[in-house]
């Protein structure tokens, strides 16, 4: 699942791809804010119909999407079983509130499927530039985000292995004492791997000052156009009816 | 040249290291072995000032570790033992990219160096994947070319080998020694006998921290390995 999450980026030749992830990131929160303030069907359909044209447009398979989605089903139907059970006359609140969560991860998706994990980290660092005036450094700041995504998947796998071992020497994880040993194990090997990771960083001259960039961010006329374009579909979401 | 003199390093108020002195010259080719807990690995760490001695000092091409670390991190590459733990980014290129953005270069040529390495490992195929999808052999590869794309002087390899299947094990030797030939000092750390056959010149033999041996490979008997708890019976 992890591995679904994060780390999910699939090289494609599309606009979305190449647009400035500080682009994505902005009008993903843009976007996500409007999803918020908007309340009728109307308008949703309009969002909706822009996100599935984001969908196509970026080459993201429907599976990947679907795939993203399945772990929140749950979610969905306990949602929806609320309001039908506790507040039927205004059922229709739920299923906006399914459609806004729905729409909310379907953007989400886009970001992760087109933008490398480096993209964000350098979209991060200078989203985070104004930090540096409180002394707080946005590289670290991005690094820790990055090294984070890449080690979730590697530490539900060492938990698998513990999990796996513990399992074979007859411990019911179950049981308070025999979790207790499989935490203890796991924050041990999570520090083991955080002490490896800070020794190859060191080793390959890391520094949060005068370094650069693999990929150069550069804002260009398709993002401005991206950004104009969304803005006119978020706007007229807006004007048919909040 | 590398050269330690009268290292020590005490961890935990127990000494790790106990007045270790040798030197590494440039093009050499050598192996550090020695049994688990023998101090490979803590010696290694201060050959690029990850560790600083307790007591001692460590000079890389009349640098100190002390106050270089900096400057000697960029003349000594470290592969290290498992490359799960080496890579810091999800996408290969971007990964191999990371030690020549923290020196500061700028993004073309950056790009141009990460695809010359990518071709000369023969994995440049490899340069979108996410590091995840990666077999264990290809992550090896990877985390070297990390290394070797900052074209270092010196390189550390801490037993690249030994969770290696034998067609990934003899690939990474090829490299070793093909790297030696072409002019880098290789310093192998292992505690397998079969690694010092080929390309390593002298052996360095450790055991409880101190040196037991430090010459021409050929030179290496049964009875100092023996000494070193390095002989199976």
């Amino acid at each position: 699942m992890a591995n679904n999450l994060f780390g999910q980026y699939r090289y494609k030749n599309t606009l979305i791809h190449k647009l400035d992830p500080r682009t994505k990131i902005l009008l993903l929160i843009f976007v996500s804010i409007f999803l918020f303030i908007l309340k009728s069907y109307s308008s949703f359909v309009l969002i909706s119909s822009f996100i599935i044209f984001l969908v196509i447009i970026s080459k993201i398979k429907l599976t990947n999407i679907l795939r993203n989605l399945r772990p929140f089903l749950f979610f969905f139907i306990f949602i929806f079983l609320m309001y039908f059970l506790f507040s039927r006359n205004e059922l229709h609140k739920g299923i906006i509130t399914i459609w806004r969560f729905t729409l909310l991860i379907i953007t989400a998706s886009i970001l992760t499927f087109s933008t490398t994990t480096s993209q964000l980290v350098d979209a991060i660092e200078k989203l985070f530039a104004p930090l540096k005036l409180f002394r707080i450094s946005p590289r670290n700041i991005a690094v820790m985000v990055s090294a984070t995504i890449r080690f979730i998947p590697l530490l539900f796998s060492e938990a698998g292995k513990i999990r796996d071992a513990q399992k074979s020497r007859g411990a019911n994880l179950k049981k308070v004492k025999h979790i207790t040993g499989f935490t203890n194990a796991l924050i041990r090997k999570t520090f083991d791997k955080a002490s490896n990771l800070a020794d190859a960083m060191e080793s390959r001259c890391y520094r949060d000052y005068n370094h650069s960039h693999f990929n150069e961010l550069k804002i260009g006329i398709k993002d401005c156009a991206s950004a104009l374009f969304t803005v006119l579909i978020l706007g007229g979401a807006l004007w048919i009816k909040i | 040249m590398i050269k330690l003199t009268n290292v020590f390093f005490l961890y935990n108020e127990k000494p790790v290291l106990a007045n270790i002195s040798c030197s590494i010259k440039e093009g050499n080719s050598v192996a550090i072995i020695g049994h688990n807990g023998s101090g490979k690995t803590t010696l290694i760490k201060h050959l690029n000032g990850l560790l600083i001695p307790t007591k001692g000092e460590v000079i890389v091409d009349g640098l100190n570790t002390k106050h270089n670390d900096w400057e000697i991190k960029q003349k000594i590459g470290f592969v290290f033992q498992n490359p799960e733990d080496q890579l810091i980014n999800s996408i290969v290129g971007e990964d191999v990219a990371f030690g020549l953005e923290n020196l500061g270069l700028p993004s073309n040529e950056i790009k141009k160096k990460v695809k010359d390495i990518l071709n000369k490992l023969n994995i440049s195929h490899l340069a979108k994947e996410n590091v995840n999808n990666l077999s264990f052999g290809q992550k090896q590869l990877v985390a070297l070319a990390g290394i070797l794309v900052m074209n270092p002087k010196y390189i550390v390899f801490d037993e690249p080998t030994s969770v290696l299947d034998p067609r990934n094990k003899g690939n990474i030797k090829r490299i070793m020694s093909k790297l030696n030939k072409e002019g880098t000092t290789i310093i192998l750390v292992t505690q397998n006998l079969e690694d010092i056959s080929g390309f390593v010149k002298r052996v360095i033999v450790l055991n409880q921290g101190k040196i037991v041996f430090n010459d021409k490979k050929e030179k290496l008997n049964k009875a100092i390995l023996k000494k070193a708890d390095l002989y199976g019976e």
